[in-house]
Order: C-alpha cells, then sequence, then structure tokens
C-alpha cells in the first residue's frame, strides 16, 4: 500500500518534502500542486461546503509545508500523511463548527464510483487501484458504512451504534468485520500480482 | 496474518475489536490505554494493529481528487506568506488584498489579451504572483477596503496604466445572486460597469475600464438597488496602501439609471496588441466560477 510517487515534476514526494523542509519554494508549490486536488476532494467529499472544504485543504497543505522537517517515512507514505492532516482537519470542522457531512452513503458511492487514476498518480500502480475498489466493493453495505463512519466522520463505534440505530456490539463487529475483510482482500489482491 | 490468527490466543481475542477501533483511530479512554498496553507487549497484535492501520489508510486512496476552486493556490501562498500569520489575524486582511492584487495581476493579463485565451491563461498558465503585478511597467495601483456596516469585507483595486482595470474581491458577507458593480467617478458621473455572482458572499471580479474615464472616487456592489458594499478611493490613497475610508452601507440609496452601459473596452486601439473585444472586456468569477468574458449590464 505504500506509494512513492515520481509525478510530473520527476522528484518524488520524499524529495520534495525535502526541499520544502530546505525552504524551496519551487518544491513546496510542486507539492501543493501534486495534492491540491486530492486534498480538496477529501474534505469536499466529507463536508458538503465548498468554501469550507477549500479552508481545511489550504490548512492541510501548509501544515504540510511547515512541517515537512518532521516527516518521517518510516511512518507511512507521504500521501496517506497528507492526506491523514485532511481527514483530521475536516473531521474537527465537523465537531467545532457544526459543519454539515456529506451523507455517507454519497461518500460511499463516490468512493466507489471512482476509478480515475489522476496523471500524478501515474507511479500508483492501477491494478492497486482497482483492487481497492474490488475490496471495497466486497464488503457488505453495512461494513463499507460502518467504516466510513468511523474513518472519516470519526465516530466511535458508540456514536456509530447510536446513529445507525443498532445494538453496540453490532457496531464493533461490523467495524472489526469490515476492516479485517478490507484488508484480507487486498492482501489477497496483492499476492495474486 | 488473518483475523484468525489473532484470535488464536484467549488473551489476544479479547483486544480483536479494540484493536480494529484503534487502527481507525476512533478508540477511547481506557479502552484505548488497555488495547494500547497489550499491542505493545504483543508482537502478533502488533503486527496487526499495522496491517489493519495500513487497510484503514488505503481508504484514503479511494477518495476521488477534485480541482480547487480558482486562486486555490495563490491563497494558500498569501496565508503561507512571509508573516507566517495564522488566518484570522488581523494580518489577513493584507492577505486578502494581496491575493486580490495577484487575481487582479490576471484580469489584467486577460484584459491585455496576451494572445491566448482567459481560460488557459488562469488554469494553465503562468501564476499570478506579486511581482507579476509589481512589475507592471508605469503603472499605479489604488486599493480602498469595501465596507459594510462599519466593516471590511473585501477589497478594490483600480490598477492605471497601459490599460485602466477595476478588480475587486470580496470574502465575508452573506450574499448570494447578482450583483452590480458602480463607480462614481472624480467629476460626480456614476457609471454601471456590469454585474457578476456573489456565492456567500464570496466573489472577484473585474472590468477594464475605458481610456479616459477618468478617477474613481467611490466603488460600490450593489443589490437589488441598494448599496451591500462601498469603497471610497480617498485623494492620496496609493499604491500598496489600503484606502479603507469607510462608507458603510447604504440601504435605500438610490442606483443609477440602468441605461448606463458597460464601458467600451479594449479595442485594438486602447489596447496594444489586443484583439478587439466584447463590448466590456470583463473577467469575472466566484469561488466555484472560472473566469468569463461576460457582461450584463444594460
Amino acid at each position: 500500500m505504500r506509494r512513492t510517487r515520481e509525478a510530473s515534476s520527476g522528484l518524488s514526494d520524499e524529495s520534495l518534502l525535502a526541499g520544502m523542509a530546505h525552504g524551496d519554494e519551487r518544491a513546496g508549490l510542486a507539492f501543493v500542486r501534486r495534492y491540491q486536488g486530492r486534498v480538496f476532494g477529501l474534505a469536499l467529499g466529507m463536508v458538503a461546503d465548498a468554501a469550507l472544504a477549500e479552508d481545511i485543504a489550504q490548512e492541510a497543505l501548509l501544515r504540510a509545508w511547515r512541517h515537512a522537517p518532521v516527516y518521517d517515512s518510516r511512518r507511512g507514505a507521504v500521501s496517506t500523511w497528507v492526506l491523514t492532516i485532511a481527514r483530521n482537519l475536516t473531521i474537527d470542522a465537523l465537531r467545532m463548527r457544526r459543519a454539515v457531512p456529506t451523507d455517507p452513503d454519497d461518500f460511499v458511492n463516490l468512493g466507489l464510483a471512482s476509478n480515475e487514476v489522476s496523471p500524478d498518480d501515474a507511479a500508483v500502480s492501477s491494478d492497486a487501484a482497482r483492487g481497492l475498489h474490488r475490496a471495497l466493493a466486497s464488503l457488505s453495505a453495512e461494513q463499507r458504512r460502518a467504516l466510513v463512519l468511523a474513518y472519516f466522520y470519526g465516530m466511535t463505534a458508540a456514536e456509530i451504534s447510536e446513529a445507525e440505530q443498532i445494538p453496540l456490539g453490532t457496531a464493533k463487529t461490523r467495524i472489526r468485520a469490515g476492516l479485517t475483510k478490507l484488508r484480507d482482500t487486498m492482501t489477497s489482491e496483492g499476492s495474486q500480482r | 496474518m488473518s483475523g484468525d490468527d489473532l484470535r488464536s490466543g484467549p488473551e489476544c481475542g479479547r483486544y480483536a475489536e479494540e484493536i480494529a477501533e484503534l487502527a481507525l483511530g476512533i478508540s477511547t479512554g481506557r479502552q484505548r490505554a488497555r488495547a494500547l498496553a497489550h499491542v505493545e507487549a504483543c508482537p502478533r497484535c502488533h503486527a496487526e494493529m499495522e496491517q489493519l492501520s495500513l487497510a484503514a489508510d488505503s481508504l484514503l486512496e479511494v477518495v476521488p481528487g477534485i480541482e480547487p476552486p480558482l486562486g486555490f493556490e495563490v491563497r494558500l501562498m498569501e496565508r503561507l506568506g512571509p508573516g507566517r500569520a495564522p488566518r484570522h489575524s488581523v494580518h489577513r486582511r493584507w492577505i486578502a488584498w494581496r491575493s486580490s492584487l495577484a487575481l487582479a495581476s490576471v484580469a489584467m493579463l486577460v484584459a491585455l489579451g496576451a494572445g491566448v485565451g482567459a481560460g488557459w491563461l488562469v488554469r494553465g498558465g503562468p501564476q499570478p504572483s506579486r511581482s507579476s503585478f509589481g512589475t507592471a511597467p508605469g503603472g499605479r495601483a489604488e486599493t480602498a477596503s469595501l465596507m459594510a456596516a462599519g466593516r471590511s469585507i473585501g477589497n478594490v483595486t483600480v490598477y492605471s496604466g497601459r490599460s485602466t482595470w477595476l478588480f475587486m474581491s470580496l470574502d465575508d458577507g452573506s450574499w448570494s445572486g447578482e450583483a452590480s458593480c458602480e463607480v462614481r467617478l472624480a467629476g460626480g458621473r456614476t457609471i454601471l460597469l456590469g454585474t457578476f455572482w456573489l456565492d456567500n458572499g464570496y466573489g472577484a471580479w473585474g472590468v477594464t475600464l475605458a481610456p479616459g474615464t477618468g478617477r474613481v472616487r467611490t466603488a460600490s456592489v450593489l443589490s437589488g438597488g441598494s448599496v451591500l458594499a462601498s469603497a471610497d478611493f480617498a485623494p492620496g490613497t496609493t499604491a500598496y496602501v489600503s484606502g479603507a475610508a469607510a462608507r458603510v452601507d447604504l440601504p435605500g440609496h438610490q442606483a443609477p439609471a440602468r441605461g448606463s452601459s458597460c464601458q467600451p473596452v479594449s479595442s485594438s486601439s486602447t489596447v496594444s496588441g489586443s484583439s478587439r473585444r466584447t463590448p466590456a472586456s470583463i473577467a469575472s468569477t466566484t469561488s466555484r466560477g472560472n473566469w468569463s468574458s461576460s457582461c450584463s449590464s444594460s
């Protein structure tokens, strides 16, 4: 699942971050251009407010820029790092600003419907992307919804239980079963390639 | 490793659900502390959590990218600016103003033709920057705050150089819908320059003024015949200094007769190198829109 990009600028994500850490504005710009669509797309997928999504996306990219010196490649891919910053900021916005979240089903469908691989994803195997979609599609609708509520909306099992009007045990089971099945399917897909 | 492996040990099985919730980042309180303590001590569960975390993070990859609104990069760069000022500080007005200047530079380039279409210029061309504005030869820029009910909700910049143009940006307020821009000149004449759209108070718009239009004293944003916001260019307002003389919201202000048309603009005789343009060479945008050549004045 780890990805290293050697996209249009010819530099890997890690190289760009290294440049940013040393104050190279061109590296920062290249980094922003590489990720602004994905970061904005994530935020806009989570909140139904374009202006708020832009605010979040900008803040996420600014934080990535400012914290480039402390990025640790051993702890995850750059894309995961940046998108996680955006996700956490969006969750904060949903909680603090009482922003209106996207309907979880819409969000699920957004991900399932998208089979696009952007030009900047050139280094990302399209096989991997398709495998990921297949893995997500293999989950039951309830499992997908539970995972989305947990991961993208930051809801605890108790909150999911309340929101979905299901017993707490059922919520926990959906979360665990969904995540382990996602992992197992992805592992299986990976071993077949 | 699979879920079956995890359940193979009684101690590990007790934490199966907790580990999944840890991986998703939704575990809380004592539950989280207990699970973490176990994961730290158990290599099997530690590996399990790492794998589940990777699976969870892979969800980020299925969300499709969406091109952000026009000016996103400019606004981001300004937020990053030299002062590293936090958002919503006093510095923000400066940032917003600099952003408007940067966008204004695009408006100027659009107005000048530059040999390419406006869409290309904005989307794929050189990014607007401070320097592109600052090096405009022989130009003079005056900026004033757009005031509404005693507070600034945006800026208006009038640039006078080889051509004269006006650019305004609004980033606060609550109006959505069509708004119009009206200027009052130093000689007292009032001109309705055109219309544009506001989206929750957010929008940017520019227009090239006809040669010899004269000095702009007041620029106002109107909707439904009322002045939503107004900017005064007091004498002595200079380039790169925010004018900011307030003229507060004037409900009931009588809008001028709509007979005044968009100013004829930038024909080949007035703008060097440009091709003949539509009645008014207007570049307009909202937070979600693209620059376009449109003028809906009467």
